[in-house]
This record gives structure tokens, sequence and C-alpha cells, in this order.
């Protein structure tokens, strides 16, 4: 059934808000200090040993602003429904990334939110990473099918 | 807006800031590869060097895979550890280059510190990625 001209409740609305500003702060959170340490990022990426020191380096310097930018975008209308779909596609990488390395039993920092030693802190919990990675896809993608929906009603409309 | 226009800017907006992180000197020019820390030494650079290769990973990493002719350094018992180093560069001088797993592990980089002191007069080295960054020269 079409839901052409009906409104989302203020509960959706609402849930919607947190939805995205839960995803904002902690992209934006996670981008900062990678942004402000490229270096230090680096070498987080090459410990995943997934890709080469070059490789690594172009990494860190594009990917902590392609989150920053998605996470701002998730509440501009003219990048909503792209920074939604490149956050879900960078979540997936993520869990593929943690994945691999915990069966591979590597022990390495993070690196999710400028944690970019292991050094005086305790092992990386990569069973917590997945989850958290698990959850916030959930989230994206409850905000990707509500964009997604939305456009198609102003389409039809 | 289209789906494609919105990651077209998408895009000029992330190249914007990597250019920004570029001129404020906040990243280095990716294209140099990774800078290199005082005291570092690239694995490309040492392979197939004459040095005395000191392994400081956990004994069970060591007795798994090491670089060919490591000396195992307990990281736990430096002072012991140090006597077995102290032996072998002193029957052989050569530089002495040390390396952990990898490069979040700071164990190599503070070994080599310490070794500084402990030997003056040898040349000393802390492998820069460690034991990764060697398998992935390889």
């Amino acid at each position: 059934m079409a839901k052409i001209g009906v409104s989302p409740t203020r509960s959706e609305r609402l849930g919607l808000l947190a939805a995205r500003l839960v995803l904002t702060a902690v992209f934006a959170t996670a981008a900062i200090p990678k942004i402000l340490n490229p270096t230090d990022f680096a070498v987080v990426i090459l410990n995943y040993q997934v890709c080469g020191t070059y490789t690594s380096v172009w990494i860190a310097l594009f990917l902590p602003w392609l989150e920053l930018v998605c996470a701002i975008g998730l509440f501009a209308p003219a990048l909503r429904r792209a920074s939604g779909l490149v956050l879900a596609g960078l979540l997936i990488v993520f869990i593929l990334l943690h994945g691999q390395a915990w069966a591979r039993g590597l022990e390495i920092a993070c690196g999710c939110f400028g944690d970019f030693t292991t050094l005086d802190r305790p092992k990386t919990n990569y069973a917590w990473l997945l989850l958290r990675n698990a959850l916030l896809l959930a989230t994206c993608w409850l905000v990707i099918m509500k964009d997604l929906r939305n456009q198609q009603q102003v389409r039809v409309a | 807006m289209s789906l494609l226009r919105e990651f077209f800017l998408l895009g000029i907006l992330v190249l914007a800031g990597a250019i920004v992180s570029l001129f404020l000197g906040w990243a280095s020019h990716p294209w140099h590869g990774l800078p290199i820390k005082p005291g570092e030494i690239r694995a490309e650079d040492v392979r197939g060097l004459d040095v005395l290769w000191l392994d400081a990973r956990p004994e069970s990493a060591y007795a798994k895979a090491h670089i060919k002719s490591a000396l195992w350094f307990n990281p736990e018992d430096p002072e012991a550890a140090l006597l077995l180093a102290a032996d072998a560069w002193l029957t052989d001088p050569k530089p002495i280059v040390i390396y952990c797993a990898s490069e979040s592990c700071a164990t190599s980089g503070e070994l080599a510190e310490w070794l500084r002191i402990q030997l003056p007069d040898a040349e000393i080295y802390n492998l820069q990625g460690g034991w990764a960054a060697w398998q992935k020269s390889e």
C-alpha cells in the first residue's frame, strides 16, 4: 500500500533524529583524531596486514575526511542518502577487517577512536568491536531506508 | 538531487578535506610513504644487509617464526637478554636491528633506546613496522 501523504509520527521522527545524531557523533568523534594524526593512523591500518605501506598512507589521508563529511552529511539534504550508504559500506568493511584480524589472532590497536597503540591498554576486544559495528550498521540501515522511502514519496507526490 | 550527484559532492568535499590536511601540514605527502622516525629503519632498507637481529616479541611468536639468525630478546628480562646480545655483538660487531610484532607495539622502540645506553658503541636501529612490516616486504 502506498504511503503517499502519510507523514511520520512524532516518535518516528524523534527516533530517526536520534539515529542520525548517534551516527554523526560516533563517526565525527572517530574521524577527528585520525585527521590530526594521519601517520599514526596509517600505522594502525598497516597493522591489519591487508594492504601495503603506501596504500595505508593514502587511506589514512582520505578515510577520516570521508567519515567526517558523511557524518555531517547525514543532516544535509543534499548529501543525506549518499552519506548513509557510504557509512554503511564503511561499517561493513570495518566488520570484515576486525573479523579477519580476530581470525588471524592479531594483537593490534583498533584505531577506531584515536587508540593507535596497544601499549598500556587492555587487549583489543574483537567481539565488542563486531557487535558495536553491527549495531551501528543496523542504525545506519534504518536511516538509509527512511531516506530512500522519503525520496520515493517526494517523487510520486 | 540524484544519488550520483550526492556521491560526486561527497567526493569533492573529501578531496577538499585531504587538501586541507596536506596544506596545514597535518599529513605528510602520501607519495613519500610512511614518515620514518629517528632511530628507525625500514624493512626494505635493511633487507640483505649483515646485521644482528634481535626479536623482542613473546617467546611463542619467536618460536613460531622469526627473521633468519635473529636472537630472541626477552623483553620481560632485558638484563639477561642484554648479555646474550652483547656477547653476539662483541664476537661479531655489526649494526643491531631490534623488532617486535608490529608498529603499534612500542616494545622494540623502548628496548632500542635502552640498548643505546647499554651499548653506546653499537649502531642500533628499530625496525619500522616490526615483524608485520618484514613479512609484508617479502
